[in-house]
């Protein structure tokens, strides 16, 4: 499914006089396949834009398109019909929070993640939401038979990150959306959670991941493209490494992830590196570079 | 005579028999800046609520200089010469105005009210946040709630200062600004205990320790620390630009692999270049 | 969304309604209640009325704000207003479909402008006095009671509390029931009891969130050396001025003025 936002504004409390416009005119085209990331400073829109995606928050102004869905309500369509699409589109376009463990309230792991599929699919059999529950459960990583009928309040911090996560992708959505997904975790931790997008991601079980990240050495590491956002609107969208290249007030008020930081060093003695700024990638071509000096 | 003295403790909770913190015995002196790293789990929010006495050792001691946490009649001067900021900015403040919220402190001790409208201003300078003495803290972002929330241990004058990751909710500008302010307050003389896991923190250290499984592992220098292959094994990693240093020295590049920042590693790269 | 609602929150300006003591703003605004209801003509109305607009004029505060606070409780004011015309009962002839009545009408005509100033002046403390001056006043007229052994300083920490965690969770209630939604949640379909049900997947997470929080504030309390037995002082001791004299005087000639006006007969 591709994204494409065209010209999309929200202002929260639209009547209110304390007003606040969030989006001034987002353009931003996701395509199927991507592993995009939104970057960005608190309150420049991001969380809102992310929350238009599965239809959280209703289009005001501009055009949303999520793969078939028209997302800006026409008058044509009635509220019961604009609703029954919320609900096809809830199931292909998941949406995971900050702090996903947040939202963890069943009296089991099981019940929890079979949550979704209870809700979007309530003709399934039991067996069939058993299979489902057990395959998402599997997916992130944690052993079905040991925690399916275990509290997740008594799992530990990454493990209720991951039931949390499982929770959504039990629905098996096509696009994934995460604001944050590693906030609060420890460096093995969230090596770990990254590895696992990048395998649902690789293995075609989630065809478009969608990341919100304040970590530019983590964007800089896992996406092939990313937006940058400012004052509620897309005002780059490129690579990581052209948008790490460039130099201008709003991507430096980013900071750099080292790999652009010091291939811009290198650059201003004359060394010119043509590798995109993934970790590996740039010691293969410091290490060739290097080699041919000498 | 030592800011901190944590001899043999072990803690378990009431309803559990696996201790959180086993058999640790750790020091800090006065002036002293400790950075505590571990995984989510480790123990070391524990810790550092066993340091000012809100959770007491089931076996060991914990001395505060040299006040025990089980004297209970020591419990008030020793939580007076330990600061503690928490990790989530929401649930610290007390009173919904900032100098409010910052007399909470002094109140408590029964500092005079004048008395107390000089601590508030003076908090407030130690944190950069003097402009902010009568707003509503709702209003106010994550770096600079934190900081109030430094300002607010601050009035109570301690001797000492515990950050429990309280910089783990913040974003990169906010995390900035809380660290600059305890590397300012470090300089003029606070003890300061800072628990996190983000690696590039513990470089502002003067001793780095190392908890996993509620036990002490490493304990050393930032440098040693963060260079030991060992800190993989506990759920920690090395800093971007040392990982980078290694491999490149791995494949022969001739540099000083020990670099901890970027901005060492990208000098010690030029200075390579530039000879070639 | 929840988190923003406007009712009743204080408007920050500087104003010599915002000035006075909370303690004088809160004993008027009682004696303002009572009287409201001790009126009985439409003299009396008109001189609370009157008293009201001047008050509104010394706060500063827009009318505007004043009126718009007063959306949220339009409905029980159509509700009292409508269950009083009908059951109201009056000798007088019927007015109206047989069984509206003259009386019922001026009645329900008073009732609703009892309720309306009522609101409104309610409304008005809360927009000139911040919560915490609000429970300090409260702390402070109650202190009395501390002879016999009420928690009183306790009560008013509780209540300050309270009033800061309020917007907290209705925001973190907000999150709650977008991630569900985006789970497949459905809030608003089905008859009571189905609705009811769909809200435990939001009130567990805000509860267990509720109790985290707890924690975490308990701690930092404990860690700011709170103690209930401590003596403790106050950083914003609370004075009286030539200002909430002028107020109190002010509100008394209102007063008197309408136990006068009540005088001229009955409704």
């Amino acid at each position: 499914m591709q994204i494409i936002s065209k010209g999309l504004t929200f202002t929260y409390n639209r009547e209110a006089d304390f007003h606040r416009q969030a989006l001034q005119g987002v353009d931003l085209t996701i395509n199927e396949g991507d592993f995009f990331g939104i970057v960005g400073e608190t309150g420049s829109g991001k969380s809102t834009f992310i929350q238009h995606l599965n239809g959280l928050i209703k289009v005001q102004g501009g055009s949303l398109w999520v793969g078939d869905f028209n997302l800006a309500p026409t008058d044509k369509q009635g509220k019961k019909q604009y609703k029954k699409m919320l609900k096809q589109l809830r199931h292909k376009v998941g949406m995971v929070f900050q702090y996903p463990e947040y939202q963890l309230f069943a009296e089991t792991v099981f019940e929890d993640v079979a949550f979704g599929v209870k809700n979007f699919f309530p003709t399934l059999s039991d067996e069939e939401i058993e299979k489902r529950v057990a395959k998402a459960i599997d997916l992130v990583g944690l052993d079905y038979n040991k925690v399916k009928n275990k509290s997740p309040f008594e799992l530990s911090g990454g493990q209720k990150r991951r039931a949390a996560i499982a929770g959504i992708l039990v629905s098996e959505p096509e696009v994934l959306v995460l604001d944050e997904p590693v906030a609060g975790l420890d460096p093995v931790g969230k090596k770990r959670l990254m590895s696992l997008l990048h395998t649902l991601h690789d293995t075609g079980i989630v065809k478009t991941i969608v990341i919100v990240s304040h970590d530019m050495d983590e964007i800089s590491e896992n996406v092939n493209r990313v937006a940058l956002f400012c004052g509620g609107r897309a005002v780059k969208v490129c690579t990581p490494k052209e948008l790490f290249s460039q130099k201008d007030e709003s991507s430096s008020r980013l900071g750099l992830p080292v790999t652009a930081y010091v291939s811009e060093k290198l650059n201003e003695v004359g060394v010119e590196l043509s590798s995109d700024f993934k970790t590996e990638n740039f010691i293969k071509d410091l290490v060739k570079k290097y080699k041919e000096t000498v | 005579m030592k800011a901190i003295e944590i001899k043999n403790v072990t803690f378990n909770y009431e309803n559990s028999k696996i201790p959180v913190i086993k058999d640790l015995s750790l020091s800090v002196d006065k002036g002293e800046f400790l950075c505590i790293l571990g995984e989510n789990g480790s123990g070391k929010s524990t810790l550092s609520r066993l340091i000012n006495g809100l959770l007491l050792p089931s076996q060991g001691d914990v001395l505060v200089f040299g006040l025990n946490t089980r004297d209970k009649a020591k419990t008030y001067e020793i939580r007076k010469s330990v600061g503690m900021v928490f990790q989530n900015p929401d649930n610290q403040m007390i009173a919904t105005i900032v100098e409010d919220d910052i007399a909470f402190g002094p109140e408590n001790l029964g500092v005079p009210s004048d008395e107390i409208g000089k601590r508030i201003d003076f908090a407030l300078k130690s944190v950069n946040m003097e402009r902010y003495k009568k707003v509503a803290g709702q209003k106010l972002s994550g770096g600079q709630k934190q900081r109030i929330a430094i300002a607010g241990a601050l009035a109570v004058m301690p001797e000492i200062l515990i950050l429990d990751e309280s910089t783990a909710m913040l974003d990169p500008l906010g995390r900035e600004e809380v660290l600059s302010v305890i590397k300012d307050l470090n300089k003029s003389g606070m003890t300061v205990i800072l628990i996190t896991h983000y690696m590039d923190e513990a470089l502002l250290a003067d001793k780095v320790a190392v908890l996993s499984s509620g036990e002490l592992k490493l304990l050393g220098t930032p440098t040693e620390v963060l260079s030991n292959p060992q800190i993989k094994n506990y759920g920690l990693d090395y800093p971007r630009p040392y990982y980078i240093a290694q491999k490149l020295k791995e494949n022969g590049l001739p540099i000083n692999a020990n670099v901890f920042t970027k901005e060492d590693l990208a000098e010690e790269l030029c200075k390579l270049f530039q000879k070639g | 969304m929840l988190s923003d609602l406007t009712f009743g929150q204080y408007y920050e300006t500087d104003s010599f309604v915002h000035r006075l003591d909370p303690r004088i703003k809160i004993l008027i605004l009682i004696a303002y209640v009572v009287f409201i209801f001790v009126a009985r003509n439409f003299y009396a109305f008109l001189a609370l009325a009157v008293f009201l607009v001047i008050a509104v004029i010394f706060s500063k505060i827009p009318f505007s704000n004043m009126i718009k606070s007063m959306k949220g409780i339009l409905f029980i004011i159509v509700i009292t207003v409508i269950l009083n015309v009908f059951f109201y009962k009056g000798e007088t002839q019927t007015v109206l479909f047989w069984i509206i009545t003259k009386e019922a009408l001026i009645f329900s005509a008073y009732m609703a402008l009892r309720l309306i100033i009522l609101v409104m002046g309610s409304v008005l403390l809360t927009f000139t006095t911040t919560p915490v001056a609000l429970t300090d006043g409260i702390e402070s007229l109650l202190s009395p009671l501390k002879v016999i052994k009420f928690p009183v300083h306790e009560l008013a920490l509780v209540m300050s509390i309270a009033l800061r965690f309020i917007p907290i969770l209705m925001g973190e209630a907000d999150r709650i029931i977008m991630s569900q939604k985006a789970r497949g949640a459905d809030f608003d379909s089905g008859n009571v009891i189905s609705r009811a049900k769909a809200m435990i997947p939001v009130l567990i997470p805000l509860l267990v969130s509720a109790f985290r929080r707890a924690e975490e504030l308990g701690d930092a309390m404990d860690s700011r050396c709170y103690s209930s037995s401590a003596v403790r002082t106050k950083y914003k001791k609370l004075k009286l001025s030539a200002r909430d004299l002028v107020a109190t005087l002010v509100s008394i000639i209102i007063f008197v003025s309408v136990i006068f006006l009540n005088g001229l007969g009955g409704v």
